[in-house]
């Protein structure tokens, strides 16, 4: 799993669209974010900025990488060929897209910061590590996109199905959850992926230990692992 | 190290009601060359998803280098270098394609440079270095040869490895086959629809019909029921008149065109070392 972790790194890192995504993220939380002046309601406003444009800018350019070159020259049956098991080309396949997505998101600290320290942004340090935590936050929740939408990529043999399933969490999953509680009055966006780990960011903004941020990678990262675990499995893989 | 590289017992695979394979029994001993023979659809390719473990199988056991355990026939399987199908990366060159797949079967970096070149050598696309998506169909043939032999697998398979090739490359393909064996000490299962391709170059042969290995056979049992010697001569006149002298009855007298393979390699050069 390791070397083919590796070889995948180094071929993705060949193409030239990671760096043009690379620089597009870099301009636009650059230029189209961020405040001279953080207050309560600014930094609020920063946030749910954040939390709209970073993972689906982030989330489409890494998961294609890994997903889409792989599906369309068909390098996996190669891989599981050679006696690498499908369990660990599917975790293989999703560690590389956490990693990818790592350097992208310390990427949007370094601007984030960057930026601020330039327009000399008078934010404390209270509000620097807060502001880190947070991109800390949606990071977790993107590797959370990230197994849902391998699931659905391993289903159809497909990177576009996993390529919608990410557009919709990334974009109005979470919206449509809460209008659901809210109108219907049962508790489906608090229990969800997105409601658990809000409730942990705001348990340890206080201090608390954010204990809802393990149900919500066991039960959720881990189950939708384990279900395109499943499907993989049983696949009738084609040459 | 067992004898018998290759085992299939009693196996078969369906599709809901429809059966693919059906009690498949083969096997292949270690430095063989063997043919595995059938037109399309009658399951060669299937038999070799079955030894790669990429189907499962309905029933029967699958032995590679004499393992006996699921676990074992897992670990054997790094021993196989096959060739199905072209599967590359369209924007790298064959160069870092290969680097790649050097990379995953663990080819250190320090010994991956020299065996690319050796491999690339040997298909002979060693100066080649536009990206894949501009090869063409018997570029990509050799590309996906030289990715076989990469780190030197004991068991090569090769799923119709002729596909596409003008006769300079099927004619190539033939004498690459036989210097992975005896160069490189390699067993080989090649399968083909074609019968002439194979004929000349395996040692053992499995016939493959609807889904079931009917025979296999080898070069010697061939040549047991050879039903007529051809014999060239220089004054076929002279030859009947001595044979006629000898009391030998000539029964019949068949006069062959010289072969459009052979007529094409007299014309442009190359052909069978």
């Amino acid at each position: 799993m390791r070397n083919m972790i590796k070889a995948d790194l180094r071929r993705i890192l060949k193409k030239p669209s990671l760096y043009v995504w690379l620089v597009i993220m870099g301009v636009f939380f650059f230029l189209f974010s961020g405040y001279t002046d953080y207050t309560a309601d600014t930094l609020d406003q920063e946030y749910k900025c954040l939390m709209l444009a970073a993972p689906i800018i982030i989330s489409i350019p890494v998961f294609l990488s890994v997903y889409g070159d792989e599906m369309k020259c068909g390098a996996m049956q190669c891989i599981i060929g050679r006696g690498t098991s499908r369990t660990k080309v599917l975790l293989g396949k999703y560690l590389e897209c956490l990693i990818l997505s790592l350097f992208y998101f310390a990427f949007l600290e370094l601007t984030m910061f960057g930026r601020n320290r330039l327009w000399e942004v008078g934010t404390s340090r209270s509000q620097d590590l807060t502001l880190a935590f947070f991109i800390v936050m949606i990071y977790v929740r993107t590797a959370g996109y990230f197994a849902f939408a391998s699931f659905f990529v391993f289903l159809s043999w497909s990177t576009a199905p996993g390529v919608v399933a990410l557009l919709t969490l990334t974009s109005f999953a979470d919206a449509v959850l809460k209008m659901v509680q809210m109108l219907a009055n049962i508790n489906v966006y608090d229990y969800s992926f997105g409601g658990l780990l809000d409730a942990a960011y705001a348990d340890l903004q206080v201090g608390g230990p954010g204990l809802t941020l393990i149900p919500a990678v066991v039960i959720f990262i881990g189950g939708a692992l384990l279900a395109a675990a499943l499907i993989f499995g049983k696949k009738e893989i084609e040459f | 190290m067992s004898d018998v590289i290759v085992k299939l017992e009693h196996v078969a695979k369906n599709y809901g009601n429809h059966s693919v394979l059906r009690d498949v029994n083969m096997q292949v001993n270690r430095g063989d060359i063997y043919g595995l023979i059938g037109r399309n659809g009658a399951g060669k390719t299937t038999i070799f998803k079955m030894i790669l473990g990429l189907s499962e199988r309905t029933s029967g056991s699958v032995s590679i280098d004499g393992s006996t355990t699921e676990k074992e026939l897992f670990k054997n399987r790094n021993k196989i270098g096959f060739l199905v199908g072209t599967k590359f990366y369209g924007y790298l060159s064959a160069r870092e394609n290969l680097k790649y797949y050097a990379t995953v079967k663990g080819i250190p970096d320090k010994d991956a440079k020299a065996e690319i070149d050796r491999v690339l050598q040997i298909v002979g696309l060693e100066g080649v270095k536009t990206p894949f998506r501009g090869f063409s169909l018997g570029m990509q043939q050799r590309l996906g040869i030289a990715n076989a032999i990469l780190g030197n697998p004991e068991l090569l398979i090769l799923d119709e490895p002729t596909n596409g090739l003008d006769p300079q490359g099927i004619a190539d393909v033939r004498n690459m086959i036989r210097r992975f064996r005896e160069e490189f000490g390699m067993t080989v299962i090649v399968s083909s629809h074609i019968l002439s391709e194979l004929e000349h170059t395996a040692d053992r042969f499995g016939f493959v019909n609807e889904g079931t290995i009917l025979k296999e056979i080898t070069q010697d049992d061939l040549e047991e029921k050879q039903a007529s010697v051809e014999i060239s001569v220089d004054d076929l006149e002279k030859a009947k008149k001595l044979l006629a002298e000898g009391g030998v009855t000539i029964t019949r007298e068949i006069h062959e065109k010289s072969s459009l393979e052979d007529f094409y390699f007299s014309l442009i050069g190359g052909g069978r070392e």
